[in-house]
């Protein structure tokens, strides 16, 4: 594969970098498996998923682009001919691919001991792949403000932490929880039919925000 | 003309970058920028380059947007690169991003991969790169796609002699084809070798601009040549040689010398020094030892950027 695209040169570097592509694998299955092994209530395992999305997809995605501003090679791109929403599309794209690869195995394991209802498979599909898309492009977000390294590590864990409790994940939030996707995958893997319906909105909306804003990420070069 | 620029200024907080810049770059113009550092050159490329918008004044290029942008080939001041990929999946990246064909742009980079002397390395990541390989791979990738545009920070830095040699015939090849190219250097002879024209800034301002030569002579400074004789001549026949402007002589440890001043020559020193060794031949005079001292570019350089000087 060549590296013909931002989308492809990202799906080409994390493969690359097998010691990272590793704990990538290892860490969300060594942090998860035990719990979903564990005698704990459904909707706490599933809540453990969810935060594992959530952090993984908003951390990844925000630092990943920091490291990338911080190099400078945001800037060379800004030279590029190709416009920065399509730039970022790819970007997210290829970590949200990740993302869902690296979650897919706990996720299986949790299917595997909590068999959803059939109407059900199909709502935690959707909202499974809403909340990795909109997690990403969360990370996007955070990314845009900081100006350092240690800013964007900031930035990221305050939106990791906003994303999990407005999303209703500690303590129930009823005024803001069913305006983040990650609500609604919870709820689809507690096997709450329907609750699907709303969540490849919201992860629309969340990345047409990163999208809108992906133009302020390039650029940002001082004299 | 394929870069105009009036009345540019661009401040950073405080720091006047840029103060009323206004400038002009024709199509197949070698333009070098002169200064030191933090006179606003790499400010001046990133302007043109639309990378930063200036706070006043205007940037003319031929063509907006993206149609400017893959004209467009820029080497920053930085060696950044995506370290896992090799040396050839970035160049690559690059020249695919700005619009190339598979096929060519192949073609394209194994030419100028080999042309730097970096083709035997080009399957190896970019993270067991040296610093000055980082280098050429980042010409590579702002010159493979034949931009009109072309511009350079500091492009020899790192560079072993080769490879400047390289470059420099790569960038005059690439004016001869019309391509307009502004490069920022420290280096004033580089300047003085490859620029058709040279800016000289400091502190933001454009000081001066014009071909090196001109520049030169704009500073008045004489031209002076040493001849140590074999034997004492009379050197009052020196005098009427056209240019000289003064003749002395001196009798030293080492020999009988001959100090001769004179205008800076249009045509170059060498045609002077000819006049002046075969007037010495007339007198019957034996040259054994040459020293010339002929003001350049590093004089105009010092001339107008010492403190406060402004002007020479």
């Amino acid at each position: 594969m060549h590296p013909d695209s931002f989308f492809r040169k990202e799906i080409l570097e994390d493969l690359r970098n097998r010691r990272g592509l590793l704990l990538k694998f290892v860490l969300p299955a060594g942090l998860l498996l035990p719990l979903m092994l564990a005698d704990l209530p459904v909707s706490l395992q599933a809540a453990g998923i969810t935060v594992a999305i959530i952090f993984s997809g908003i951390f990844g995605s925000s630092i990943g682009l920091v490291r990338i501003r911080e190099s400078g090679m945001l800037d060379r791109m800004a030279m590029l001919p190709i416009s920065p929403r399509r730039l970022i599309a790819g970007y997210i794209l290829a970590n949200a691919l990740l993302d869902l690869a690296q979650i897919a195995i706990p996720l299986a394991v949790f299917l595997i001991l909590h068999p959803p209802a059939p109407e059900v498979v199909l709502c935690v599909a959707g909202a499974f792949a809403s909340a990795v898309v909109a997690a990403n492009a969360l990370g996007v977000l955070a990314a845009v403000a900081p100006g350092s390294s240690s800013e964007g590590h900031l930035y990221a864990i305050i939106t990791v932490m906003a994303a999990i409790v407005l999303s209703g994940l500690v303590a129930p939030a009823p005024h803001t929880q069913g305006l983040l996707p990650f609500w609604y995958l919870h709820a689809a893997l507690v096997t709450a039919p329907g609750a699907f319906a709303l969540s490849p909105v919201l992860a629309g909306l969340i990345l047409g925000s990163a999208l809108a804003v992906s133009p302020r990420l390039f650029g940002r070069t001082r004299g | 003309m394929a870069v105009a620029l009036r009345d540019v200024t661009k401040r950073f907080g405080s720091v006047r970058a840029l103060d009323g810049v206004t400038l002009d770059v024709g199509k197949g113009e070698i333009l070098g920028l002169l200064g030191p550092n933090g006179s606003g050159k790499s400010t001046l490329l990133k302007v043109i380059a639309r990378l930063i918008p200036p706070d006043e004044g205007t940037v003319l290029l031929p063509a907006n947007g993206r149609a400017m942008m893959r004209r467009t080939g820029m080497l920053f001041d930085h060696t950044a690169h995506w370290e896992a990929l090799t040396g050839y999946e970035n160049a690559r990246f690059f020249a695919r991003s700005y619009g190339m064909e598979p096929g060519a742009a192949h073609d394209r980079l194994e030419s100028l991969f080999s042309l730097l002397d970096l083709r035997d390395r080009w399957d190896d990541p970019v993270s067991t790169y040296s610093y000055g390989m980082r280098r050429k791979l980042g010409l590579i990738e702002a010159l493979a796609h034949e931009p009109s545009l072309i511009l350079l920070d500091e492009p020899s830095i790192g560079l072993d002699y080769r490879a400047r040699v390289t470059l420099a015939g790569l960038l005059r090849e690439a004016a001869r084809g019309g391509a307009a190219i502004v490069f920022s250097t420290n280096d004033v002879n580089e300047a003085a070798d490859l620029a058709h024209r040279v800016a000289l800034f400091d502190r933001g301002r454009m000081l001066v601009a014009g071909e090196p030569s001109v520049l030169v002579g704009s500073l008045g400074a004489t031209v002076t040549i040493d001849l140590r004789l074999k034997a004492p001549i009379d050197p009052r026949p020196l005098g009427q040689v056209p240019g000289i402007e003064g003749v002395g002589t001196e009798e030293r440890e080492d020999g009988f010398h001959v100090t001769v001043i004179a205008a800076p020559d249009a045509s170059g020193h060498s045609s002077l020094l000819a006049r002046v060794v075969h007037a010495v031949a007339n007198e019957g005079g034996v040259v054994v030892g040459v020293d010339l001292h002929a003001p350049g570019l590093p004089d105009v350089f010092l001339a107008y950027t010492k403190e406060g000087a402004g002007a020479p």
